[in-house]
């Protein structure tokens, strides 16, 4: 049984995902946290482990994180995933939920609220 | 049926020959042209038929759905229908006479439109122009013309029809705006995106900072990648900027071959990494074009750049120029006002053996925001096809799958005879 939890980042922003990956390995729960720049990058991620928590955004290069979150639920369909997106559209909302996330951010977002939603999912 | 059309023309040719002008005017009735009913004609027709061939068609030409006017040589109002008179505010006898001159409007392509209807064998086919109506207001209309000529095949008089285009135009900026406005939305929705998408980097770097990082070379660390953030939106919006409003061109006199050739020199480097071979096949008497040097290069560069990428392979570009008079890619000019100011347009088209754009996305290639790449910003084309539009000139694309995509771009050139 493994205790330490696993967390994916997908995000081509580099000073976000480094901000997350800050904020994830600093939390009071053990994780080990993994980033990745794009939905290829986080797709050979996801063959390689099974993680607790995907945080994902939409827009990125090569596989978009719709599909990517798409694959996710066929692959691992308890595995928790958490949109972050800088589009602002109801339609795209809808669609992440309806492919099985858990939240949906909007860029900007508080750092707290995301810590406090992953700490959340993890107990 | 043929029998019968063909018993009506010597009808009228019977009449055109026997009453001349009186035919002319839509008010006379057979009778008034003093045909006895009783009265033969020398192959023996009644005047009851010719009543009847009569009416039949002056009903045709007075219910019309367009405007019939016909002229005389000189320009001179000969004959009316009710539509047209209605659609000027006019009555019949008012217009009866009058010069047309005096009903078309001030505007250039109305005048233009006037002189090029009396130039022998010239035919006006739908040509967008004004008329004045009689308070003096201005109705826009769609308006064609043809020429009558005598049994001697002389020009004898031209017939103009046109028809109201006041609806249509209104529909038309309606769609126009709605339009303006979908793509107004677009633009929000992409400038959103781009500029959020660095926003939340630098709320969370600044947050983490917030957090007390005692860590010095972990702090500059962090605010290095906020100024990096603050510049990414800054290009952005300054990119977004050149094509919202791109400076005013500075038009002068370009040989179009160096043009060309000075953005490949600079390009070279990277096709030879990349594989790509570069031709150029010039067309006989390339006339210089008339654009902003600067302007041109960026087009030119951001279109090798994306067939550069489209080409991961390696492949070929190809450059092929010609000159046009008139008419290129729907876009109509006038080329009435003779020889010495006639504009001509340089074709230059820029082939690719890349990837290829969808059918489905190749609308899309010139709105901003809309890239395929996914590091792009998607402003390159969208600001190409403006410079090229800022700089008088229309751009347009095909392309097939696996075969490669052309561009085709037409640039203003001025020939002096």
């Amino acid at each position: 049984m493994r205790n330490t939890k696993r967390i994916l980042i997908v995000d081509d922003e580099e000073a976000l995902t480094f901000s997350l990956y800050q904020t994830f390995i600093n939390l009071p729960v053990e994780c080990e946290v993994i980033t990745a720049a794009s939905g290829e990058e986080a797709q050979e991620r996801i063959d390689k482990y099974k993680f607790d928590i995907v945080i994902t955004d939409i827009a990125m290069p090569g596989l978009d994180g719709l599909d990517l979150l798409s694959r996710i639920k066929v692959k691992s369909p308890d595995t928790r995933v958490i949109v972050i997106t800088a589009y602002g559209s109801d339609e795209r909302k809808e669609q992440a939920y309806k492919r099985g996330a858990e939240n949906y951010i909007e860029k900007p977002f508080d750092l707290h609220q995301i810590r406090d939603i992953v700490i959340k999912m993890m107990s | 049926m043929g029998s019968k059309i063909s018993k009506q023309k010597q009808i009228f040719s019977l009449l055109h020959n026997k009453y001349g002008n009186l035919w002319n005017n839509s008010d006379t009735e057979v009778n008034d042209l003093q045909i006895s009913k009783s009265e033969k004609f020398s192959n023996g027709y009644s005047s009851h038929l010719i009543n009847k061939v009569y009416n039949f068609y002056k009903s045709i030409i007075q219910s019309l759905n367009s405007g019939l006017i016909a002229l005389d040589l000189e320009g001179e109002i000969t004959f009316i229908n009710q539509m047209a008179a209605q659609m000027l505010d006019y009555s019949k006898e008012e217009l009866l006479g009058k010069n047309i001159k005096e009903i078309f409007g001030k505007d250039d392509t109305s005048q233009k439109c006037i002189r090029a209807i009396f130039i022998p064998h010239k035919h006006i086919d739908d040509r967008e122009i004004s008329l004045k109506k009689k308070n003096g207001t201005v109705i826009s209309v769609g308006l064609s013309s043809s020429q009558i000529h005598d049994e001697n095949n002389n020009f004898d008089g031209i017939i103009i029809l046109f028809r109201d285009l006041t609806e249509i135009q209104h529909l038309k900026s309606q769609v126009e705006r709605m339009d303006r406005l979908a793509l107004m939305g677009e633009l929000a929705a992409g400038i959103a995106h781009e500029v959020r998408n660095p926003l939340a980097g630098i709320r969370a770097s600044a947050q983490l900072l917030q957090e007390g990082i005692k860590n010095e070379k972990f702090q500059k660390d962090i605010v290095e990648r906020i100024i990096r953030e603050v510049d990414k939106a800054n290009k952005l919006l300054k990119e977004f900027f050149k094509f919202a409003k791109p400076s005013k061109p500075n038009l002068k006199f370009h040989d179009i071959e160096i043009l060309i050739e000075g953005v490949h020199l600079l390009l070279s480097p990277q096709m030879k990494r990349q594989k790509v071979q570069f031709h150029m096949n010039m067309g006989a008497n390339i006339p210089k074009v008339f654009v902003d040097e600067t302007q041109l290069e960026q087009v030119f560069m951001n279109i090798f750049l994306n067939a550069i990428e489209a080409m991961p392979e390696g492949g070929s570009i190809n450059i092929l120029t010609s000159c046009k008079k008139f008419d290129i890619m729907g876009k109509k000019l006038d080329i009435e006002e003779g020889p010495n100011n006639q504009l001509n347009f340089v074709i230059v088209e820029i082939s690719d053996t890349g990837v290829g754009i969808a059918e489905d996305n190749l609308e899309k290639i010139f709105n901003p925001f809309y890239s395929s790449k996914p590091t792009g910003l998607g402003l390159g084309l969208s600001i190409s096809s403006r410079l090229i539009d800022e700089n008088g000139g229309n751009i347009d694309v095909n392309s097939k799958i696996g075969k490669g995509t052309t561009f085709k771009i037409a640039l203003p050139a001025f020939i002096h005879h």
